[in-house]
């Protein structure tokens, strides 16, 4: 296996082309949120050997995860549909997050990959501090460079895009971050931001936020883009009032 | 086989982080949970047949699944 490649690489046909016909058929499967055990079922194979498919699928396309696996199988067959996005995180969502920010997490990382954004990131409102604080971030070399810039931790007070969505309850759209006077200088300069969506959501009636996607590349997201992302949203929403009644938003809260 | 991983040069006692991310995935574990393992392997004493049953037995995993002897090979590649 090697596994020298970057996990970002975007030529999916190329990554793919690797794959034997058997790891073909485990991916497809784990394109449709199946378990080791249930692969393993489909194709009469044992789970030791499914994960072993599993591991040399991950090594040879890149990804960092069987999501991403998934999302990136979903999105070289072009279905770039609400429909599909949101049947791909509903799927998903049964392989692991069992509380609201797992599920943020999860839909964060879902999300980057579904893009090919650069970063994406689950802001939720701090009342004591009056700031918007990043409950879930996509694990990628972005957000993690936005993180060491403390741009995780935004005051409504320091202004900025998503102060502006939070407030305003609208949703965000713009190709030329750059040129945005309203937009956080660490953003626009710092980070080098040059496309972003986001959109208001709530994890519960008490706790709002914003959810945001940003690109490095100029006009990456296009409206039917947005569109997407309030599905998504409203997504979240339902499956936090899921964790909710069951219990488990209060741990995603400390 | 190359072990390289993103996270710094090769260290031949330790788990790279991108085969940390492929074998909890492979095999659904936690990223902490092949960490351990991986201890678990590198100071291991006995015979292969113990240390499969060990792991096997720490993840609930049926031995007819096979999954303790991939998981063992999968490691032990993971930390030529």
């Amino acid at each position: 296996m090697a596994l020298e490649r970057d996990g970002r690489a975007n030529n999916l046909d190329e990554l793919f082309s690797d794959l034997t016909p058997r790891e073909w058929e485990v991916a497809a499967l784990i394109s449709q949120g199946l378990t080791n055990e249930e692969i393993a079922r489909q194709l009469t194979l044992t789970p030791g050997t499914v994960a072993n498919h599993v591991a040399h699928i991950l090594s040879k396309t890149g990804a960092r995860s069987r999501v991403q696996v998934a999302v990136r199988l979903v999105r070289r067959n072009g279905n770039r549909t609400a429909h599909e996005v949101l049947e791909l995180l509903t799927r998903l969502q049964t392989l692991g997050p069992t509380d609201t920010r797992g599920a943020l997490q999860h839909a964060t990382e879902v999300l980057a990959a579904f893009f090919g954004a650069d970063a994406c990131d689950a802001f939720v409102y701090d009342a004591a501090g009056e700031s918007l604080v990043a409950l879930a971030s996509s694990q990628t070399p972005l957000a993690e460079r936005q993180r060491a810039l403390d741009l995780h931790h935004l005051p409504l007070s320091h202004g900025g895009r998503l102060a502006w969505v939070f407030e305003q309850q609208q949703a965000f759209r713009d190709g030329s971050v750059e040129d945005d006077a309203f937009e956080l200088v660490g953003i626009r300069h710092d980070l080098g931001v040059r496309s972003t969506l986001a959109v208001p959501f709530a994890v519960s009636a008490e706790r709002r936020g914003v959810l945001v996607i940003r690109s490095l590349a100029p006009d990456h997201f296009g409206e039917p883009d947005l569109e997407l992302l309030r599905f998504v949203a409203y997504w979240l929403t339902v499956v936090a009032q899921q964790h909710s009644a069951n219990g488990t938003v209060r741990a995603a809260e400390t | 086989m190359s072990i390289r991983g993103n996270d710094g040069p090769d260290e031949p006692s330790r788990l790279s982080r991108r085969w940390r991310e492929i074998l909890a995935s492979a095999y659904e574990l936690t990223e902490a949970q092949v960490a351990q393992d991986a201890g678990h392997v590198r100071h291991w004493l006995g015979s292969d047949e113990h240390l499969i049953a060990a792991i096997e037995l720490r993840h609930a995993w049926n031995p007819d699944s096979e999954l303790g002897p991939y998981f063992l090979a999968a490691l032990r590649r993971a930390l030529t």
